[in-house]
């Protein structure tokens, strides 16, 4: 779709086609409930352009319009977009999160759009996996959710794991959790098992894909998963999320246990994925690759987004700079 | 000459129907690594469920139709145990299930003496003038071949299930990691279900088998449940086609042995079942995969 070789910060205004999102309305019109005054989502056509130039803003709970819908507003003021099409393909709202009695997540609310690629660096225990988990509705026994995530039009917060799934949603977990008993193509099958009925043919031809993008589990194709190493593991896990052909790819940390080589080409992969259309929801604890791919960034920390901005603003922001970059 | 064909042929038959409870057995494992202590009971009550419908003083069914209520009651049955065991289910490592399939097991067979008096029934078969296989004599029984055959067809039924479709697939996934079958979109708890109501169908089925080859008792679902597990475990109780070689051989195994304890002493050949255990024991010393456990696995 998009040529890769034209910057791609524009990305998320091409026009959402409307059919994808044939429920009932998401958080895009404020109401009430829905919407928490402090994280509306992208209102665009009567503001005047915003007077900061594009950069990192601060997010202050309770503060009006704050930049989670400062970029729409800016392309839908200049191109002219029709508002309701930019609506955000992934919505998280106040979310909390509990282990028990222990607050994971302290109101977080944040939006992707289709098509772009967004990063959250935070350090460890920060949240990101915590973060992650809840969008997927993955592990569901050890924790408790308030809040709301809106996905692709549908309220997916309460939603058990395997429909979030179906709705077009991988995750790529932080453990990887392959299926260490069966074989790496096998990994790769259950990967498409929701279109294991209809698309049979295809997904063959696409397994093949995935080992002309990956080699090194070409090789080990039959061998069981619990016996590749950890970057070979954590290959396939990726490989399997891209198995289900999803339109939104939630990866938590994919460079961890990674070799140098292998992360630059694991983050030109992720690059070449948005490119093809698909949203990135992307984790990572040592940040700069992850916010140079980025459209746009968000910093948590202990349960909290405390800056956000587009992946450059944030790369030039001296409090990322100090505490993620090592600079 | 002719007893070792004999022994073939009820090992053969024998054989099958423990091969076909030990899969209704690994059916279930497969998927929760649990093992359902109660398989027995729900082939005895499909067993007396159909008996009763097709011979009673009021009105008979034909025999079909009472097989597929009979289907349905261990169906009901089973599905009544996944219940059960579903709570402890989501945490790896609890032993809830025990209680819960042991209990249904209890219960049924509690029960089942205000239903069904305790004697032996003949139970009615397909094949109802059963005059041998013209040609080999009275070496083969009729309902005996169809029992063999009809096994084999569900063998095979099974065996593609496993390996060829989506619920195969999802049963593996789901045995392995919950959690991560959940992020490939699979539902645990319907794959759950479904193994619990194929298992149920077929072990109704194994009953419907074995019953008109000896007696309907209502003491033959603990045996039955027992060869079945052995049979499982002798094969390597992770895979399809292990419960089947375990099934024919404790089959075959049990019918020889009477012969060959008989050459040693009349009153031993009385008393199989020690020797049946002590072949389990030895095989769990020596190959505790089960002899076609891994083997067949890495043949996959
Ligand atoms: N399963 C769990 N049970 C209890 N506390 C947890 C669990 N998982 C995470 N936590 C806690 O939640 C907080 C956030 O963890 P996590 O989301 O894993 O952070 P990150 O991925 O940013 O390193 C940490 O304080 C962590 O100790
Ligand atoms: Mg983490």
């Amino acid at each position: 779709m998009t040529d890769p070789t034209q910057p791609r910060s524009p990305r998320h205004t091409q026009p959402i086609d409307p059919q994808a999102y044939p429920q009932q309305q998401p958080p895009q019109q404020p109401q009430a409930p829905v919407m928490p005054p402090q994280a509306p989502a992208p209102q665009p056509a009567p503001q005047p352009m915003p007077q900061q130039a594009p950069q990192m803003t601060p997010l202050v709970p309770g503060a009006p319009g704050v930049s989670v819908s400062q970029e729409a507003p800016l392309f839908g003021g200049l191109v002219g977009v029709d508002p309701t099409r930019e609506r955000p393909i992934l919505s998280v709202r106040d979310l909390e999160v509990f282990y028990g009695a222990a607050r994971a997540l302290r109101g977080v609310s944040f939006d992707v759009y289709q098509g772009e690629i967004v990063s959250i660096i935070g350090g460890n225990g920060a949240g990101k996996s915590t973060t992650m988990r809840t969008i997927s509705g993955v592990y569901e026994l050890l924790k408790s959710v308030k809040g709301q995530i809106w996905f692709k039009g549908q309220r997916i917060d309460q939603m058990a794991c395997h429909k979030i799934a179906r709705l077009g949603m991988a995750h790529v977990p932080e453990d990887r959790r392959v299926f260490p008993q069966s074989s790496v193509e096998d990994n790769l099958l259950l990967g498409a098992y929701r279109r294991f009925k209809k698309e049979r043919r295809r997904i063959r031809a696409e397994v093949d894909d995935v080992y002309d993008r990956f080699p090194v589990l070409a090789e080990r194709r039959h061998r069981a998963a619990g016996l590749l190493s950890g970057g070979e593991q954590q290959m396939l896990a990726i490989a399997r999320g891209l198995m289900s052909n999803p339109d939104f790819l939630l990866m938590d940390e994919p460079s961890l246990g990674l070799a140098p080589i292998l992360v630059r080409e694991m983050f030109e992969i992720v690059n070449d994925l948005a490119a093809e259309g698909k949203t990135i929801l992307i984790v990572e604890q040592m940040a700069v690759q992850a916010l140079e791919i980025a459209d746009r960034a968000y910093v948590l920390e202990s349960g909290v987004i405390t800056i956000e901005g587009t992946g450059q603003e944030l790369v030039e922001d001296p409090r990322v700079k100090e505490a993620y970059l090592g600079a | 000459m002719k007893t070792f064909l004999q022994v073939i042929a009820i090992g053969l038959s024998q054989g099958a129907v423990y091969a076909l409870v030990a899969l209704g057995i690994t059916l279930i494992f497969r998927t929760t690594r649990i093992l359902n202590f109660a398989q027995g009971q729900i082939l005895m009550v499909a067993v007396f469920v159909s008996l009763t419908l097709n011979q009673n003083a009021l009105k008979s069914i034909p025999l079909p139709i009472a097989w597929l209520i009979g289907i349905g009651v261990a169906v009901g049955l089973g599905v009544l145990i996944e219940l059960g065991v579903r709570p402890t289910l989501k945490h790896s490592g609890s032993l809830g299930w025990i209680l819960a399939t042991v209990g249904m097991a209890t219960i049924i067979q509690f029960i089942a003496p205000y239903f069904w008096p305790a004697d032996d029934r003949l139970y009615p078969s397909p094949f109802p003038n059963d005059r041998g296989i013209p040609g080999l004599g009275s070496l083969f029984s009729q309902r005996q071949i169809f029992t063999i055959v009809a096994a084999f067809l569900l063998m095979l039924g099974v065996d593609w299930l496993y390996n060829k479709t989506k619920l195969g697939r999802a049963m593996k996934a789901v045995a392995i990691d919950r959690d991560a079958a959940a992020l490939m979109g699979i539902s645990a708890k319907a794959t759950v279900r479904w193994a619990f109501i194929l298992s149920a169908a077929l072990t109704a089925i194994a009953g419907f088998l074995v019953a008109p080859l000896t007696f309907a008792n209502i003491a033959m679902g603990f045996d039955l449940g027992v060869k079945g597990f052995v049979a499982a475990v002798l094969g390597g109780i992770d895979s399809a086609r292990g419960a089947i070689a375990g099934g024919i051989m404790l089959g075959i195994f049990e019918a020889a042995l009477p012969q060959v304890l008989d050459l040693v002493s009349p009153n031993l050949a009385k008393y199989p079942l020690p020797f049946v255990f002590a072949l389990f024991i030895l095989v769990l010393v020596f190959r505790p995969q089960g002899i076609f456990g891994t083997a067949i696995r890495e043949a996959r």
